[in-house]
């Protein structure tokens, strides 16, 4: 067979890309606050419920020791995740402090940047595509 | 330097040491956790992996459906 050669999830890979941006194109072409919009939003939403439901159901024993951390090898040293954290921090601090002033335009908050890049098509394809990949990065764990 | 100028700035600056911590953790060899490190730590837990589940299902919402 075809796949017999081939990296073994590249073609899940290309698929589930192709899924992704199928996706955010078809999301694109919806307006928020329409019944499209809701109801293309809401399908990822009951397929992430429902995934994270099963998994936590099949998998009562804990993750191995080591298991989380990504792709093995040397563990990272504690002070490399306070930094993560710190990172975190500073962006929520920021995001607050836009937040609280106004006008939004000349504070923009993330929300506000999204709004800029969902205002093109291309844009919003491009949103909707990462935000898909991201959930299913998120629920398949 | 208008108001909205500067805070555009202050946002890329992030933006630019996220990118940077993410390009040290591929350059290290996972020495240094990157992004998708500290999403599996944070979510190798029920109650990790539920916020993190959460709050992707509020950022949709939010984003595209509102």
């Amino acid at each position: 067979m075809l796949r017999a050669h081939a990296p073994a999830g590249l073609g899940r890979w290309l698929a589930g890309a192709a899924l992704c941006v199928a996706y955010g194109s078809a999301l694109s072409a919806t307006t928020p606050f329409t019944a499209p919009a809701d109801a293309l939003v809401a399908i990822p939403l009951a397929v992430a419920v429902g995934v994270v439901a099963r998994r936590w159901r099949v998998r009562r024993r804990p993750a191995p020791a080591g298991g989380a951390g990504g792709a093995g090898g040397a563990r990272p040293r504690a002070g490399w995740w306070t930094m993560w954290a710190a990172l975190a921090g500073t962006v929520l601090a920021w995001e607050l402090a836009c937040f609280a002033r106004s006008p939004r335009h000349a504070y923009p908050t993330l929300s506000a940047l999204l709004d800029s890049l969902d205002a093109t098509r291309l844009g919003k394809t491009a949103a909707g595509a990462a935000w898909l990949a991201l959930g299913w990065y998120l629920v398949r764990r | 330097m208008s108001a909205r100028d500067a805070t555009l700035a202050v946002w890329a600056g992030l933006g630019a040491l996220v990118v940077a911590a993410e390009v040290a953790a591929l350059v290290s060899r996972r020495r240094i956790p990157g992004l998708g490190a500290v999403l599996d730590r944070v979510g190798s837990r029920r109650a990790g992996q539920a916020a993190l589940v959460l709050g992707w299902m509020w950022l949709g919402w939010h984003a595209f459906a509102r």
